[in-house]
């Protein structure tokens, strides 16, 4: 995986990061989209990733993302090389990874329905 | 030697109303290190948002309250970007107005809450009494004072009438001299110079380690402004501005940019206004849109960043938004070491945390 070796010309360049947005490719997948603001303009740098793979942190480059690596593994279920998640969602709380399209969040429709099922 | 002990600061607390939580690390009274916990607030608002493109309008104005409009523009301007749509010049001024309104409102919501922290309680009415102004101006053009809804696709959903661009013109001659008077307390008191002057400095290495947007980065020497990418109406040839920015890095840079920015924000509203035209205020958009944008506004707080995915559907794919306090928050870590325990609520406030919109 070269997320690092790319990453590292940012941090050369001296680029501002924005922010890491995931995206769920819905076939095992995912896209990792590093934005960064360099010499007046917006840069993305795009990585398809496997899921169960795991990930290497820029965090050491840019203290900033990791945050946003932390919220990764919250919400997509990502695994990054020595960052824990836990930053928006409790670990205690048994939700895994909701922002997959997998999995299945309740909709005012769905919660209807289970609450007739229910009486 | 003396032993390091961890107090809470938060997340139900004396300086915010809102959750955030600090483990601040105590030598007796010297803070030696912290650490940031946010998250009390999720509402997964990112996932909502993938149901239907249209509802996202109001739906992304319930991020924040205090930020509303930059959060529906920087989303329809997503959009719009997908579908190709040049929005008209007098909506693009029309929407400067309305987000510099908002800017005025939430840096004077911020300076008071600044004076709050401080004891300052008669600084902190007179600065929310001035907001009230503009809070009315804000009700009289868009019937809310909060959620405006006036951004749609394509442009703005309701023009306003020369009686509300000439309500606005007056409302603000009479605020400014208001705003010196504000200013000149902010500059000249002693008290407030002592409590904010060296206290809770970012260096500028550090903002850009971190990625601070905002009033936080452009008051440690980094003049970084989304506005120069000339969104909205920004690039409207006539329309000047140059960031303001300072190079102390403390509390009292944090405080006095703002106090600045009031004056910049009167400025653009008033270059704004003189140069609308009759022209319609939208053009209509067919279909889904397709494709992918991101799309970057300067809001009160700082950079606010969208990305937008979607699927030529009423759903989209993705939407990501990273609001300003996501990042300004990790600069914390770095402010509050080396300061006392009771600075810890000035230099907390100062970097203007908005918890609603972080957490989305």
């Amino acid at each position: 995986m070269d997320i690092r070796t790319k990453i590292s010309k940012m941090e050369k360049v001296r680029a501002q990061l924005i922010a890491i947005t995931a995206v769920d490719l819905a076939d095992g997948n995912f896209e990792l989209i590093y934005s960064f603001f360099s010499k007046s303009e917006l840069v993305n740098l795009r990585f398809t990733v496997r899921d169960g793979h795991e990930l290497d942190s820029i965090a050491d480059m840019f203290p900033g993302a990791l945050n946003f690596e932390r919220e990764i593994i919250d919400l997509f279920g990502l695994k990054f090389k020595g960052v824990q998640g836990g930053l928006v969602i409790m670990p205690e709380t048994g939700i895994v990874a909701p922002l997959r399209k997998s999995s299945n969040p309740s909709t005012p429709a769905s919660r209807e329905a289970e609450e007739a099922k229910h009486g | 030697m003396v032993s390091i002990s961890v107090t809470p600061f938060g997340p139900q607390h004396p300086s915010l109303l809102e959750p955030i939580h600090l483990k601040l690390k105590l030598e007796e009274e010297k803070v030696v290190g912290a650490d940031i916990v946010i998250g009390y607030n999720h509402r997964g608002l990112e996932r909502a948002m993938e149901l239907d493109f249209k509802r996202n309008i109001y739906l992304s104005e319930r991020v924040c309250g205090i930020c509303s409009f930059h959060h529906s523009t920087t989303y329809v301007q997503a959009i719009e970007q997908m579908a190709g749509l040049e929005i008209p010049t007098r909506a693009k001024l029309i929407r400067n107005v309305m987000l510099e309104l908002q800017r005025l409102t939430s840096h004077l919501l911020t300076l008071g809450h600044i004076a709050e922290v401080m004891g300052y309680e008669n600084l902190f009415m007179q600065t929310w009494r001035e907001r009230e102004d503009v809070m009315c101006l804000i009700d009289r053009i868009a019937g809310n004072r909060v959620h405006y809804s006036m951004n749609t696709i394509g442009g703005i959903r309701k023009d306003v009438g020369y009686d509300t661009t000439k309500d606005v013109e007056t409302t603000l001659d009479a605020l400014l001299p208001k705003f010196e008077e504000i200013r000149s307390v902010f500059a000249k008191d002693a008290t407030f110079a002592k409590r904010t002057k060296g206290v809770g400095v970012l260096s500028r290495n550090g903002a850009q380690k971190y990625g601070a947007v905002g009033p936080t980065a452009r008051a440690s020497d980094v003049p970084y402004d989304v506005r120069l990418s000339s969104y909205a109406g920004y690039g409207v040839e006539g329309i000047k501005f140059k960031p303001v920015h300072r190079d102390e890095g403390d509390c009292y840079a944090r405080t006095m940019v703002r106090v600045d920015e009031l004056f910049q924000s009167v400025d653009i509203i008033q270059q704004s206004l003189g140069l609308l035209r009759d022209e319609p205020v939208s053009v209509p958009m067919k279909g889904n849109p397709t494709g992918e944008a991101f799309s970057r506004v300067e809001a009160p707080r700082g950079e606010l960043f969208y990305y937008v995915k979607a699927k030529g559907a009423v759903s989209l794919d993705r939407v990501k938004i990273r609001t300003p306090t996501f990042v300004n928050v990790q600069c914390l870590a770095e402010m509050v070491p080396n300061c006392s325990l009771a600075d810890v609520p000035v230099i907390t406030v100062s970097i203007d945390p908005c918890i609603c919109c972080t957490d989305r």
